[in-house]
């Protein structure tokens, strides 16, 4: 079933290189810090802390990702691991600020942001993406 | 002996006529007074008082006043004797002499108790004083209710700072994140509604990781799976994700 879903994400990537609307990806940026800044109750000089570092790693994270998605001989166990050290990389940096059990909620946090977006997306009327249509 | 200009100039201010006086002292002292003064007031305390012209000498010795011999003895008599010779007067004649006024106003005592109200009154008074503890206890439900109303403020008040620094800490947060903040829970579904398929589509594309892969995977309608040999064939990809984009244009224009 991986596979499948793996195929047809690469289908993806390869057929809509262009630019996702820039305000649209902004809103999804808000959102997923709303939605962060929610979970992890952040008092105010934390945030003032926090937040930086957050919008560092993400850069980072984003560079990663970039990289896989146009190089074409990406190795899926490689890609895992890149992200897995950026995360190292950030971690103790995330525990300095909010501790570790903060550090392992806002982890948590980013990737439930995922799943809200995608929860959206399955309770749209057409649910694109998740249904797959009879060729014609 | 002269005075000073400026003090001349300033007693005139002051007042015209002791200016007008003459300065010069009227009183004078022999010349050599005060060389033989000592020794003039040694030799008289030398001789003791006794010399001539002195005032001791005037005076003498003879007392001026004089009382009549055996005064003081009768003295007490004589006062008590004028004392009991004196009209005998009851003091309700000497008021009446002194103070019409008091003297007209009666003796009786305008204030009266009931028969018997010595024996009742601690009965009435604790009777009284158990009414009043009722009357505590209102006041004290009052005290409760105040102290009840009291907590509730305070405890808005905390919550409303809590929510304001909270609130705060989440604005920091969009200011450093560089976008609009989105502040409640109907706001961030609002927001969540309005993103179109392709921006969340695209996102999740640069995001998602293995696991979220899986979630996805696991979320895919597989009843409506096209048979297993259309994946592997690049054609049909191209022609779904064809299709796909259709859909979402027409969502796109729907939901606009």
């Amino acid at each position: 079933m991986m596979l499948i879903l793996a195929f047809g994400f690469t289908g993806l990537v390869y057929a809509q290189d262009e630019q996702p609307d820039p305000k649209q990806q902004e809103k999804i940026k808000a959102l997923e810090v709303a939605f962060i800044s929610r979970k992890l109750n952040l008092t105010e000089n934390e945030a003032q802390r926090f937040w930086p570092i957050y919008n560092e790693y993400k850069r980072d994270v984003n560079q990663v990702m970039l990289a896989q998605r146009n190089n074409p001989n990406k190795d899926v166990v490689e890609g895992e691991q890149l992200l897995v050290d950026v995360r190292k990389k950030y971690r103790d940096r995330f525990v300095g600020v909010i501790g570790q059990p903060r550090m392992n909620k806002f982890f948590q946090a980013e990737r439930e942001f995922r799943g809200v977006l995608l929860n959206q997306l399955k309770n749209r009327p057409n649910k694109p993406m998740l249904q797959r249509q009879k060729r014609n | 002996m002269t005075r000073n200009k400026d003090i001349a100039n300033e007693l005139e201010q002051i007042s015209a006529v002791v200016a007008q006086i003459n300065p010069m002292v009227p009183y004078q002292v022999p010349e050599v007074y005060f060389d033989t003064l000592s020794s003039v007031i040694m030799a008289r305390i030398a001789a003791g008082g006794h010399e001539e012209n002195s005032l001791l000498q005037v005076a003498g010795k003879q007392m001026p006043q004089e009382v009549p011999a055996g005064y003081f003895d009768t003295l007490s008599d004589s006062i008590l004797a004028k004392v009991k010779a004196q009209q005998e007067q009851t003091a309700t004649e000497e008021l009446s002499a002194l103070s019409p006024l008091l003297a007209g106003i009666s003796k009786n005592n305008v204030y009266e108790v009931p028969v018997g109200y010595f024996d009742s009154v601690a009965d009435t008074v604790t009777s009284q004083i158990k009414e009043e503890t009722k009357v505590v206890s209102i006041f004290s439900r009052k005290l409760l209710i105040r102290y009840a109303a009291a907590a509730v403020v305070f405890t808005m008040i905390a919550f409303g700072i809590n929510l304001v620094l909270k609130q705060q800490s989440t604005s920091v947060a969009f200011v450093i994140a560089g976008v609009d903040p989105i502040k409640t829970q109907k706001q961030f579904n609002n927001e969540l509604a309005a993103l179109s398929d392709d921006a969340i589509v695209s996102y999740l594309k640069l995001t998602a990781d293995t696991k979220d892969i899986e979630k996805i995977n696991e979320s895919i309608d597989q009843s409506k799976l096209p048979e297993e040999t259309d994946y592997m064939d690049e054609e049909f990809l191209e022609s779904f994700m064809k299709e796909l984009e259709k859909t979402n244009t027409t969502t796109n224009t729907q939901i606009n």
